[in-house]
Protein backbone atom coordinates (compact mmCIF):
# COMPACT_ATOMS: atom_id res chain seq x y z
CA UNK A 1 0.00 0.00 0.00
CA UNK A 2 2.88 2.70 0.82
CA UNK A 3 3.90 2.20 -3.27
CA UNK A 4 0.17 3.22 -3.97
CA UNK A 5 0.64 6.51 -2.19
CA UNK A 6 3.85 6.92 -3.61
CA UNK A 7 2.49 7.40 -6.94
CA UNK A 8 -1.05 8.19 -5.72
CA UNK A 9 -2.14 11.27 -8.05
CA UNK A 10 -3.91 12.83 -5.76
CA UNK A 11 -1.44 12.86 -2.91
CA UNK A 12 1.57 14.17 -4.99
CA UNK A 13 0.16 16.02 -7.50
CA UNK A 14 2.00 19.38 -7.95
CA UNK A 15 -1.34 20.98 -7.27
CA UNK A 16 -2.43 19.61 -4.39
CA UNK A 17 0.69 20.23 -3.06
CA UNK A 18 0.89 23.86 -4.00
CA UNK A 19 -2.18 24.96 -2.34
CA UNK A 20 -0.64 22.86 0.73
CA UNK A 21 2.15 25.81 0.66
CA UNK A 22 -0.36 28.64 -0.09
CA UNK A 23 -1.99 28.37 3.29
CA UNK A 24 0.71 26.83 5.13
CA UNK A 25 2.72 30.27 3.95
CA UNK A 26 6.45 28.66 5.03
CA UNK A 27 9.08 31.13 6.00
CA UNK A 28 12.81 30.43 5.38
CA UNK A 29 13.81 30.32 9.27
CA UNK A 30 10.62 27.87 9.97
CA UNK A 31 10.88 24.30 12.17
CA UNK A 32 8.16 22.39 10.69
CA UNK A 33 6.37 19.41 11.52
CA UNK A 34 4.39 17.37 9.14
CA UNK A 35 1.79 14.69 11.02
CA UNK A 36 0.89 11.67 9.11
CA UNK A 37 3.11 12.36 6.50
CA UNK A 38 2.51 8.60 4.78
CA UNK A 39 5.06 9.11 1.87
CA UNK A 40 6.21 12.20 3.23
CA UNK A 41 5.15 14.32 -0.18
CA UNK A 42 4.28 17.70 2.04
CA UNK A 43 7.32 17.66 3.95
CA UNK A 44 9.55 17.36 1.27
CA UNK A 45 7.17 20.15 -0.89
CA UNK A 46 7.84 21.84 2.39
CA UNK A 47 11.50 20.99 2.52
CA UNK A 48 12.98 24.07 0.42
CA UNK A 49 11.05 26.39 1.82
CA UNK A 50 11.75 26.12 5.72
CA UNK A 51 15.34 25.68 7.46
CA UNK A 52 13.99 22.25 8.51
CA UNK A 53 11.15 19.68 8.66
CA UNK A 54 10.17 16.07 10.37
CA UNK A 55 7.58 14.11 9.15
CA UNK A 56 5.93 12.21 11.49
CA UNK A 57 3.95 8.44 10.73
CA UNK A 58 2.85 5.89 12.32
CA UNK A 59 4.11 3.61 9.57
CA UNK A 60 7.76 2.74 9.28
CA UNK A 61 6.54 1.49 5.61
CA UNK A 62 5.23 4.65 4.39
CA UNK A 63 8.77 6.44 6.63
CA UNK A 64 10.67 3.91 4.04
CA UNK A 65 8.87 5.08 1.50
CA UNK A 66 9.59 8.72 2.51
CA UNK A 67 13.42 8.32 3.21
CA UNK A 68 13.81 6.59 -0.21
CA UNK A 69 12.57 9.60 -1.97
CA UNK A 70 14.12 12.10 0.16
CA UNK A 71 17.02 10.38 -1.01
CA UNK A 72 15.86 10.36 -4.93
CA UNK A 73 15.57 14.35 -4.67
CA UNK A 74 18.61 14.78 -2.61
CA UNK A 75 16.72 16.68 -0.01
CA UNK A 76 18.76 17.39 3.10
CA UNK A 77 16.66 19.17 5.48
CA UNK A 78 14.13 16.31 6.22
CA UNK A 79 13.84 14.10 9.04
CA UNK A 80 11.29 11.49 9.33
CA UNK A 81 10.13 10.52 12.91
CA UNK A 82 7.84 7.17 14.48
CA UNK A 83 5.07 8.37 16.36
CA UNK A 84 0.85 9.20 16.89
CA UNK A 85 -0.59 12.38 16.04
CA UNK A 86 -2.80 12.09 18.92
CA UNK A 87 0.72 11.42 21.43
CA UNK A 88 3.22 13.44 19.93
CA UNK A 89 7.12 12.96 21.01
CA UNK A 90 7.99 16.95 21.03
CA UNK A 91 8.40 18.91 23.71
CA UNK A 92 5.80 22.19 24.25
CA UNK A 93 6.13 24.68 21.38
CA UNK A 94 8.55 23.55 19.34
CA UNK A 95 6.91 24.21 15.99
CA UNK A 96 6.25 27.11 13.45
CA UNK A 97 4.26 25.80 11.42
CA UNK A 98 2.01 22.66 11.64
CA UNK A 99 0.84 20.55 8.74
CA UNK A 100 -1.43 17.60 8.49
CA UNK A 101 -2.95 16.61 5.45
CA UNK A 102 -5.52 13.99 4.38
CA UNK A 103 -5.10 11.94 7.37
CA UNK A 104 -7.60 13.16 9.99
CA UNK A 105 -10.27 11.04 9.43
CA UNK A 106 -8.33 8.38 10.42
CA UNK A 107 -7.70 9.40 14.23
CA UNK A 108 -10.00 7.59 16.74
CA UNK A 109 -9.67 11.02 18.68
CA UNK A 110 -10.19 14.88 17.32
CA UNK A 111 -9.86 16.40 20.48
CA UNK A 112 -6.85 14.56 21.54
CA UNK A 113 -5.22 15.35 18.03
CA UNK A 114 -5.66 19.20 17.99
CA UNK A 115 -4.83 19.25 21.30
CA UNK A 116 -1.29 17.43 20.60
CA UNK A 117 -1.26 19.92 17.30
CA UNK A 118 -1.71 22.95 19.93
CA UNK A 119 0.50 21.74 22.10
CA UNK A 120 3.87 21.49 20.02
CA UNK A 121 3.06 24.71 18.09
CA UNK A 122 4.72 27.77 19.26
CA UNK A 123 2.51 30.88 20.13
CA UNK A 124 1.65 33.27 17.47
CA UNK A 125 2.45 30.32 14.64
CA UNK A 126 0.31 28.42 12.62
CA UNK A 127 -1.32 25.12 11.47
CA UNK A 128 -2.98 23.70 7.91
CA UNK A 129 -5.43 21.20 7.91
CA UNK A 130 -6.31 19.66 4.31
CA UNK A 131 -8.34 16.29 5.08
CA UNK A 132 -11.87 14.96 3.37
CA UNK A 133 -14.86 17.49 4.66
CA UNK A 134 -17.52 16.86 2.83
CA UNK A 135 -21.20 18.22 3.59
CA UNK A 136 -23.52 16.59 5.91
CA UNK A 137 -25.95 14.77 4.06
CA UNK A 138 -23.37 13.87 1.43
CA UNK A 139 -21.56 12.53 4.39
CA UNK A 140 -24.17 10.10 4.86
CA UNK A 141 -23.45 8.07 1.56
CA UNK A 142 -19.90 8.39 1.54
CA UNK A 143 -19.15 7.13 5.17
CA UNK A 144 -20.01 3.75 4.33
CA UNK A 145 -18.25 3.55 0.74
CA UNK A 146 -15.16 4.88 2.70
CA UNK A 147 -14.70 2.52 5.60
CA UNK A 148 -15.79 -0.47 3.17
CA UNK A 149 -12.69 0.96 0.98
CA UNK A 150 -10.48 1.48 3.91
CA UNK A 151 -11.34 0.68 7.23
CA UNK A 152 -8.98 2.86 8.73
CA UNK A 153 -11.43 5.66 8.08
CA UNK A 154 -13.10 6.76 11.46
CA UNK A 155 -14.96 9.83 10.48
CA UNK A 156 -14.44 13.17 8.01
CA UNK A 157 -15.62 15.88 9.38
CA UNK A 158 -17.89 19.05 7.90
CA UNK A 159 -15.68 22.61 7.75
CA UNK A 160 -18.05 23.91 10.42
CA UNK A 161 -17.37 21.14 12.55
CA UNK A 162 -13.82 21.65 12.16
CA UNK A 163 -13.99 25.01 13.36
CA UNK A 164 -15.50 24.03 16.13
CA UNK A 165 -13.10 21.83 17.06
CA UNK A 166 -10.32 23.75 16.54
CA UNK A 167 -11.43 26.93 18.20
CA UNK A 168 -12.30 24.10 21.45
CA UNK A 169 -8.91 23.41 21.35
CA UNK A 170 -7.75 26.96 21.68
CA UNK A 171 -7.03 27.75 17.82
CA UNK A 172 -7.84 30.88 16.04
CA UNK A 173 -9.24 30.26 12.64
CA UNK A 174 -8.15 32.58 9.83
CA UNK A 175 -9.15 31.01 7.09
CA UNK A 176 -11.52 27.60 6.70
CA UNK A 177 -12.72 26.65 2.92
CA UNK A 178 -14.29 23.79 1.66
CA UNK A 179 -13.02 22.96 -1.94
CA UNK A 180 -15.19 20.35 -4.21
CA UNK A 181 -13.22 18.30 -6.63
CA UNK A 182 -14.68 16.78 -10.02
CA UNK A 183 -14.00 12.94 -8.25
CA UNK A 184 -13.31 9.77 -10.27
CA UNK A 185 -14.48 7.44 -8.83
CA UNK A 186 -12.14 4.14 -10.07
CA UNK A 187 -8.78 6.09 -9.88
CA UNK A 188 -9.88 6.32 -5.91
CA UNK A 189 -10.88 3.04 -5.62
CA UNK A 190 -7.56 1.97 -7.67
CA UNK A 191 -5.35 3.48 -4.62
CA UNK A 192 -6.79 1.13 -2.18
CA UNK A 193 -6.35 -1.85 -4.73
CA UNK A 194 -10.72 -2.30 -3.70
CA UNK A 195 -11.51 -5.59 -5.48
CA UNK A 196 -13.72 -5.48 -8.43
CA UNK A 197 -16.96 -6.76 -6.70
CA UNK A 198 -16.65 -4.35 -4.05
CA UNK A 199 -15.91 -1.16 -6.31
CA UNK A 200 -19.16 -2.35 -8.46
CA UNK A 201 -20.87 -2.43 -4.50
CA UNK A 202 -19.74 1.01 -3.74
CA UNK A 203 -20.49 2.64 -7.33
CA UNK A 204 -23.97 1.58 -6.22
CA UNK A 205 -24.10 3.16 -3.11
CA UNK A 206 -23.27 7.00 -4.24
CA UNK A 207 -25.35 6.21 -7.76
CA UNK A 208 -27.99 5.90 -5.53
CA UNK A 209 -27.92 8.43 -3.39
CA UNK A 210 -31.29 10.33 -3.09
CA UNK A 211 -32.48 13.63 -1.81
CA UNK A 212 -29.79 16.54 -0.49
CA UNK A 213 -26.89 14.15 -0.70
CA UNK A 214 -27.90 13.15 -4.53
CA UNK A 215 -27.76 16.98 -5.47
CA UNK A 216 -24.45 17.76 -3.54
CA UNK A 217 -22.94 14.46 -4.39
CA UNK A 218 -24.16 14.41 -8.22
CA UNK A 219 -23.21 10.96 -9.39
CA UNK A 220 -22.53 10.44 -13.22
CA UNK A 221 -21.30 7.99 -15.84
CA UNK A 222 -18.70 9.30 -18.43
CA UNK A 223 -18.10 7.19 -21.05
CA UNK A 224 -18.95 4.42 -18.59
CA UNK A 225 -17.09 5.83 -15.71
CA UNK A 226 -18.41 7.11 -12.49
CA UNK A 227 -17.68 10.67 -11.71
CA UNK A 228 -18.68 12.65 -8.17
CA UNK A 229 -18.35 15.12 -6.09
CA UNK A 230 -15.12 14.83 -3.28
CA UNK A 231 -14.57 17.77 -0.93
CA UNK A 232 -11.65 19.07 1.31
CA UNK A 233 -11.51 21.67 3.78
CA UNK A 234 -8.16 23.96 3.91
CA UNK A 235 -7.75 25.62 7.03
CA UNK A 236 -5.67 27.33 8.49
CA UNK A 237 -5.52 28.17 12.22
CA UNK A 238 -3.49 29.89 14.93
CA UNK A 239 -2.21 29.34 18.35
CA UNK A 240 -2.57 32.58 19.44
CA UNK A 241 0.20 34.58 21.32
CA UNK B 1 21.40 9.56 11.41
CA UNK B 2 19.87 11.38 13.66
CA UNK B 3 20.90 15.14 14.18
CA UNK B 4 21.77 16.98 16.45
CA UNK B 5 18.87 19.39 16.45
CA UNK B 6 16.36 16.57 16.32
CA UNK B 7 17.50 15.20 19.63
CA UNK B 8 17.26 18.56 21.54
CA UNK B 9 13.19 19.08 20.20
CA UNK B 10 12.25 15.54 20.89
CA UNK B 11 10.34 14.45 23.82
CA UNK B 12 8.63 11.45 25.26
CA UNK B 13 5.38 11.09 24.05
CA UNK B 14 3.94 10.11 27.69
CA UNK B 15 5.34 12.66 29.77
CA UNK B 16 6.93 15.22 27.53
CA UNK B 17 9.98 15.39 29.24
CA UNK B 18 13.10 16.30 26.86
CA UNK B 19 14.85 12.87 25.49
CA UNK B 20 18.23 12.28 27.08
CA UNK B 21 20.69 10.81 24.56
CA UNK B 22 24.01 9.38 25.62
CA UNK B 23 24.74 6.91 23.69
CA UNK B 24 24.28 6.44 19.96
CA UNK B 25 20.92 4.64 19.04
CA UNK B 26 19.58 4.61 22.58
CA UNK B 27 16.67 7.51 23.19
CA UNK B 28 15.52 7.55 27.12
CA UNK B 29 12.93 9.08 28.76
CA UNK B 30 14.38 10.23 32.50
CA UNK B 31 11.17 10.66 33.99
CA UNK B 32 9.63 7.33 32.91
CA UNK B 33 12.99 5.41 32.77
CA UNK B 34 11.96 4.00 29.67
CA UNK B 35 14.29 4.11 26.14
CA UNK B 36 12.89 4.52 22.94
CA UNK B 37 14.38 2.49 20.20
CA UNK B 38 16.13 3.60 17.31
CA UNK B 39 15.08 1.23 14.10
CA UNK B 40 17.25 1.79 10.67
CA UNK B 41 17.81 5.70 11.77
CA UNK B 42 14.36 6.45 12.58
CA UNK B 43 13.57 7.04 16.17
CA UNK B 44 10.43 5.06 17.33
CA UNK B 45 8.80 7.59 19.71
CA UNK B 46 5.66 4.95 20.87
CA UNK B 47 4.88 4.43 24.00
CA UNK B 48 3.79 0.86 23.41
CA UNK B 49 7.53 0.55 21.98
CA UNK B 50 9.26 1.92 25.15
CA UNK B 51 11.43 -0.49 26.95
CA UNK B 52 11.55 -0.18 30.65
CA UNK B 53 15.25 0.39 31.98
CA UNK B 54 16.94 -3.10 32.57
CA UNK B 55 14.53 -4.63 30.28
CA UNK B 56 16.27 -5.54 26.36
CA UNK B 57 13.10 -5.03 24.56
CA UNK B 58 9.90 -4.18 24.88
CA UNK B 59 7.27 -7.09 26.03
Amino acid sequence: MAANYARAKFHSSDERLREVLDLALPRPGDLALDVATGAGHVALALAPHVRRVYGLDLTPQMLAQAGRLTAERGIKNVEWVLGDALRLPFADATFDLYTVRAAPHHFPDIDAFLHEAFRVLRPGRHAVFVDCAPPAEAREVLHEVEVRRDPSHVRSLTVDEWVENLEHAGFEVGSATERELDWDFEDWMGNMAVAEPLVRELAEVLESASGEARRQLHPERRDGRLWHAYWHCLIRAERPE
Amino acid sequence: MISQELLEVLACPRCHTRIEFREPDVLRCPNCKVRYPVVDGIPVMLIEEAIPDGKERAD
